[in-house]
């Protein structure tokens, strides 16, 4: 009985809360950077100090045997005062099939120069975080492994973190998928369901679906966890029931507008006639996905019940008028205090 | 050596076998030919026009060829040394504006091109930069452009963040404006302005540079091919600024004008993927909605008689119309012509693996029909500079259908048209293809009537060989390019396709395989394709080959035979002689396979058999194994046996065998008879390839009786019992023709539709082997029984059964 007293105690300690930490931040995943007014309007209300921005991507050159960059972002305008850079650079999980060391070793200087520059473009002198993302699989994880080494000896000389991005099935299976040599995660919870599988599910964002993966899985993961979310939404074409692609020319409204299309079963529509315009001919199938305020609700709880560390970065995809508008700010404060 | 390090070479030996191997069937894995993987008779360069070799039809690739149909560099190279005449050579010109290394380069900039210095060493004799001084205003306009080669050239540094220099490119684009409006040479004004366009171009400043191109570059009047590269980059102007339906025309007039840059418009276009009613709108003349037709059938890999249509439609005399037919043409023989060609049971291998036969002739009949019809009317209207190709296509489209009456009524209608090299060569090819397709139908080949053709071919096929080596003089090999043997691949297939079919159709396959040989891609010394050697190797028997052989040794007197043997008499006649023998050694008839192998020296003898041999080293043909793996090859002490010294042995038995058999005699001839099949210990004999799913496979080949099924070998195992008085002979006997009977059951493919049901079958059919209950009732109680017992499970099997039973 007199252990009582001490018991109670140690229940008051244990059970005590720290709040974590949480920013919110968004990708800035465009080719060409120029300022917008309703962009950074959005941004100073939800308190974003910092942008994930898109460098380049890393594929192989026009003759299949040189890594160089394609599309590198061309910064318009500088990017404001308040706001600081994360570089993000993606590569082509193919360029990891057939290199060599050495090569891996060039390249990671090759990219930490070329970031350098593009950073200086942006009206920074420097950045204290580097993102890489990659879709790296098995067959390429050790190079993509040895990669990220160098790219971090040289990212802790300078004081710098190195963070990567990654995706579900990544997560999951940590044995034999193995731990980045990282500082940070950023893990990526869209695109998780089947896109070209006919049906009336959001391949987006599907919590049943981020479940499969998740769970204990983020809560053992050996590195701090940052969090992406997405807000976009597109429409997958189907002909026959077979995918045909994303078509980048119809919207929402569209079709909704009785003349072009018929509403059938949940969110799929049908075309009354054929419609150039978009690319479909009579009876094509549309499903619209996109991310609800309820579904992103539901993952942000989710999530924050398994994130352990103190301090989570939390990146909305992506920073874009047209896909910000479908969110208030003040939702979007709402999830990111929910991973608190 | 300790056991652990033994352990560790057998695992890693194994390893290195086992990794090995699968690397070397990944490596060795056939992959389709994409200008060679379907039967062609029908050449793809017939048009009249050249200019559209990326667009000829292949389904293997986005287009058939990457490269410009003409080099930009060379027409601007033409274009200046005719400008500054005084034997100015093209080749200078080229050379100085594209071709000088980095150092040169250097040391024409900051020298000649700064007025210090002369020329360096290597560029004195230029007749291009010798001219320059002389020339003010294209000196002047020559070192512009050295100057701006830095600013244009930037994509060549990937990895510099440095952004494009936008402010030097339009500084640059600057003067080139102002250097344009004060020089008086109309030559170079307009490239001033091409280079200002192309300076703002490169800076992003689409509008701008579209400005230049509309005041100063639209209206001018000139016949320079700047104009075209300055319309393709005011396409990708308006590409850029908005209207990309407009970007779309204006780069299919580049397409049509400009050859240069016809497949880079032609990516462009299918990049942008405008609206066909669109585009068409804008399209002024009937030429330029006909160009839209055609690029839009370019990318179409299906059969589109309807875009062809729609050009003669809106441009009856359009010479894309020859070039489309050709294509479409081509299509059919891939979708339709090879499979209907393609006999699946005929022995004749072809190469056309690549090929998806699923759903390939959907619809190809109906596409066929109407492709003819309009062929028809194209040749009928007279419309078309090339008229006559409607009807050669439909003549050939009427043989691909069997309709032999309508194609010669088609060709009979090019009677009196003067027809280019190229249709004349297309037409002698069809009237090759109708002939035999005559004769087939009336079951006589008429080959001195075929002769006049073939011999026409065999000239054309000569005289495109002959080109090949004038260009090639010393070629590690014979390999030209699909378009350097057009005529080779046509005999090829001919031959093979065509020709011995119909022979082999009349059984007689000696013709066959001089067919097959006459129809190889030729070089300067025989080279056999693969399937004339599988041919020859595994389909032949004797009675053929003799004939074969006879036709090689003495020239045949009527001249069709004479001219088909014609390949065949440069045969290495020792290996013709090995193929013999070893034919007579799968009929039994081993005094002839001596003789046979008799004519091939011991070395050549010892290449595919006898200790030479590196597969089954030193085999022994007469070993008798109680179980057929793990192999015994040769028992110590013993000679191996090459395929004559085989034949001779067999020989003597046979002999012997006829005057006075003993049970010992048929043993041993037994189980040479045993050890030629796939499962003995020298199917190398009678054999030119193994492969482990022969195992119980359908029979395939005439010697399957001996290489698949040990049939023969069980009748002797027999004969020997039947001889014999010693029970524990008898038993062995019978075990060995319950080996041989076991052979005879039909093992299943994982390719079979029921192949759970057969393996279930399969095992139980090897436990009934009817010998078995005869070792049991016979000879339980012999020593070698008992061996058996121990050795065979099928056979306990089969007694365990019986016990519980």
């Amino acid at each position: 009985m007199k252990l009582r007293p001490l018991l109670l105690l140690l229940l008051l300690f244990t059970a005590c809360r720290h709040d974590k930490k949480t920013t919110a931040s968004f990708y800035y995943w465009k080719t060409v950077y120029n300022a917008n007014p309703a962009e950074s309007a959005y941004c100073n209300k939800l308190h974003v100090n910092k942008l994930y921005v898109r460098i380049m991507d890393v594929d192989m050159d026009e003759t299949g045997t040189n890594p160089v960059p394609i599309s590198p972002v061309d910064f318009k305008n500088k990017l404001p005062d308040t706001v600081s850079i994360i570089p993000v650079v993606f590569i082509v999980n193919d360029i990891l099939k057939n290199t060599t060391k050495p090569a891996l070793d060039a390249l990671a200087k090759k990219i930490l120069f070329f970031v350098k520059g593009k950073v200086e473009q942006s009206g920074k002198n420097s950045y204290q975080e580097l993102q890489i993302d990659c879709d790296w699989t098995l067959s390429t994880r050790d190079n993509y492994f040895y990669l990220l080494k160098k790219i971090r000896e040289q990212t802790h000389q300078q004081k710098k973190t190195l963070s990567v991005t990654l995706r579900l099935h990544q997560l999951k299976n940590q044995k034999r998928n193995g731990i980045p040599p990282a500082d940070r995660v950023m893990l990526m919870c869209y695109n998780m369901g089947n896109l070209r599988k006919y049906g009336n599910q959001n391949s987006i964002l599907d919590i049943a679906e981020m479940k499969k993966y998740a769970n204990s899985n983020i809560s053992d993961y050996h590195l701090p966890v940052d969090i992406a979310l997405p807000l976009f939404s597109w429409a997958v074409a189907f002909r026959g029931k077979e995918y045909i692609g994303i078509s980048k020319h119809v919207n929402y409204r569209d079709l909704n507008n009785p003349v072009q299309f018929v509403k059938q079963m949940g969110s799929i529509y049908r075309a009354k006639t054929d419609l150039p315009q978009y690319g479909f001919k009579i009876n094509d199938e549309v499903r619209w996905e996109n991310t609800s305020l309820p579904a992103l609700q539901d993952a942000a709880k989710y999530l924050s019940g398994l994130i352990k560390s103190d301090t989570i970065n939390v990146a909305y995809f992506h920073l874009d008028e047209a896909t910000i508008q479908a969110f208030k700010y003040e939702d979007l404060e709402k999830i990111t205090h929910l991973l608190n | 050596m300790k056991t652990w390090r033994k352990s560790l070479i057998y695992l890693i030996s194994f390893l290195i076998c086992f990794f090995g191997e699968i690397l070397v069937n990944f490596a060795c894995g056939p992959e389709p030919d994409p200008y060679d993987y379907y039967v062609s008779f029908f050449h793809n360069n017939l048009s009249q026009i050249d200019g559209y070799r990326p667009f000829t039809f292949t389904t293997y690739s986005f287009l058939y060829s990457g490269d410009e149909p003409i080099n930009e560099q060379d027409i601007n190279a033409t274009e200046w040394a005719a400008y500054l005449g005084h034997n100015t050579k093209t080749a200078d010109v080229k050379r100085a504006m594209y071709e000088l290394s980095g150092k040169t380069d250097t040391l024409l900039n900051t020298g000649f091109l700064a007025g210090k210095h002369q020329l360096p060493d290597s560029l004195m004799s230029n007749t291009f930069l010798k001219r320059l001084p002389s020339h003010t205003s294209a000196f002047k306009y020559y070192a512009f452009t050295k100057d701006i080669e830095p600013l244009v050239n930037y994509a060549v540094k990937y990895w510099d963040p440095k952004p494009v220099d936008t402010i030097g490119l339009k500084q640059s684009a600057d003067v080139a404006l102002k250097q344009a409006e004060t020089t008086s040479d109309k030559f170079v004004k307009l490239r001033y302005y091409y280079q200002a366009q192309r300076l703002l171009h490169y800076s992003a400043q689409y509008g701008q540079a579209a400005k230049v191109y509309d005041k100063h570059i639209s209206n001018y009047v000139s016949n320079s091919h700047v104009k075209a590269w300055a319309l393709a980059l005011r396409a990708g102007e308006e590409r850029h600024t908005g209207d990309t339906t407009k970007a779309a025309y204006l780069f299919s007039k580049v397409f049509a004008k400009y050859p240069e840059r016809r497949v880079q418009a032609y990516r462009n276009y299918k990049a942008i993927a405008p609206q066909r009613a669109a585009i068409l709108n804008i399209a002024k003349t009937d030429e330029e909605k006909a160009t839209i037709y055609a690029i839009e059938s370019f990318g179409n890999p299906k059969p589109d008689a309807a875009a062809i249509e729609n050009i003669y439609d809106c441009q009856a005399a359009s010479p894309l119309v020859a070039v489309l037919i050709t294509r479409e043409v081509n299509k059919l023989e891939e979708y339709y012509l090879t499979q209907v060609l393609t006999d699946p049971k005929t022995p004749i291998m072809n190469s056309f693996y690549g090929l998806d036969w699923s759903n390939k002739q959907e619809g190809a009949t109906a596409q066929l029909k109407k492709l003819d019809e309009l062929c028809n009317r194209i040749a009928r209207e007279h419309k078309n500079p090339d008229y006559a190709i409607g009807y050669l296509a439909s003549a050939y489209l009427a043989w691909m259908q069997k309709n032999t009456a309508k194609g010669f009524y088609e060709l009979s209608m090019l009677k009196n048209i003067k027809l280019t090299e190229k249709l004349e060569g297309q037409n002698q090819i069809i009237k090759l293809l109708l002939t035999s397709q005559n004769m087939q139908a009336n079951n006589h080949l008429n080959e001195d009537e075929l002769l006049p053709s073939l011999k026409w071919l065999d000239n054309q096929v000569k005289a495109e060989t002959n080109g090949y080596y004038n260009r090639h003089p010393n070629p590690d090999v014979y390999y030209p390019d699909n378009e350097e043997r057009r005529f080779a691949i046509t005999a090829r297939n001919f031959y093979h396709s065509v020709l011995a079919p119909i022979y082999l159709k009349q059984k007689d396959t000696a013709k066959a395989a001089l067919a097959m040989v006459a129809g190889d891609i030729p070089g300067k010394k025989l080279d056999l394709s693969y399937e004339t050697t599988d041919f020859l190797q595994n389909f032949l028997h004797s009675q053929a080959f003799v004939k074969v052989m006879a036709w090689r040794n003495h020239a045949p007197s009527a001249p069709y035979l004479k001219f088909l043997t014609k390949k065949i008499t440069v045969a290495n006649p020792e290996w013709l002689y090995e193929l013999l023998g070893t034919t007579y050694l799968r009929e039994h008839k081993y005094d002839k396979a001596v003789t046979a192998f008799g004519h091939i020296s011991k070395a050549v003898l010892n290449q595919y058999t006898g200790p030479d041999y590196s597969g089954v080293e030193g085999s022994d043909p007469f070993i008798s194994q109680l179980a057929d793996y793990p192999k015994i090859y040769q028992d110590a002490g013993k000679h191996s046996y090459n395929k004559l010294s085989f034949a001779k042995a067999m020989a003597t038995l046979q002999k012997q065998m006829n005057n006075k058999p003993t049970a010992a005699m048929c043993f041993k001839y037994a189980t040479g008879l045993y050890n030629t099949a796939m499962h003995g210990n020298a199917w190398i004999m009678i054999s030119y390839n193994w492969s482990a799913n022969d195992a119980g496979r359908k029979s395939k080949y005439y010697y399957d009786t001996d290489y698949i099924k040990s049939a023969n070998a069980e009748i002797y195992y027999i004969k020997a019992r039947g001889l014999s008085k010693d029970p524990e002979f008898k038993a062995k006997c019978t075990f060995m023709a319950a080996k041989c009977r076991q052979k005879q059951i039909y093992a299943p493919n994982y390719n079979d539709d029921d192949y759970e049901t057969g393996r279930l079958n399969y095992g139980k059919l090897v436990r009934q082997n009817p010998y078995f209950r005869e070792l049991r009732n016979n000879y339980k109680t012999t020593t070698f029984f008992k061996r058996a017992v121990n050795e065979c499970s099928y056979l306990q099997d089969f007694l365990n059964a019986k016990v519980k039973r």
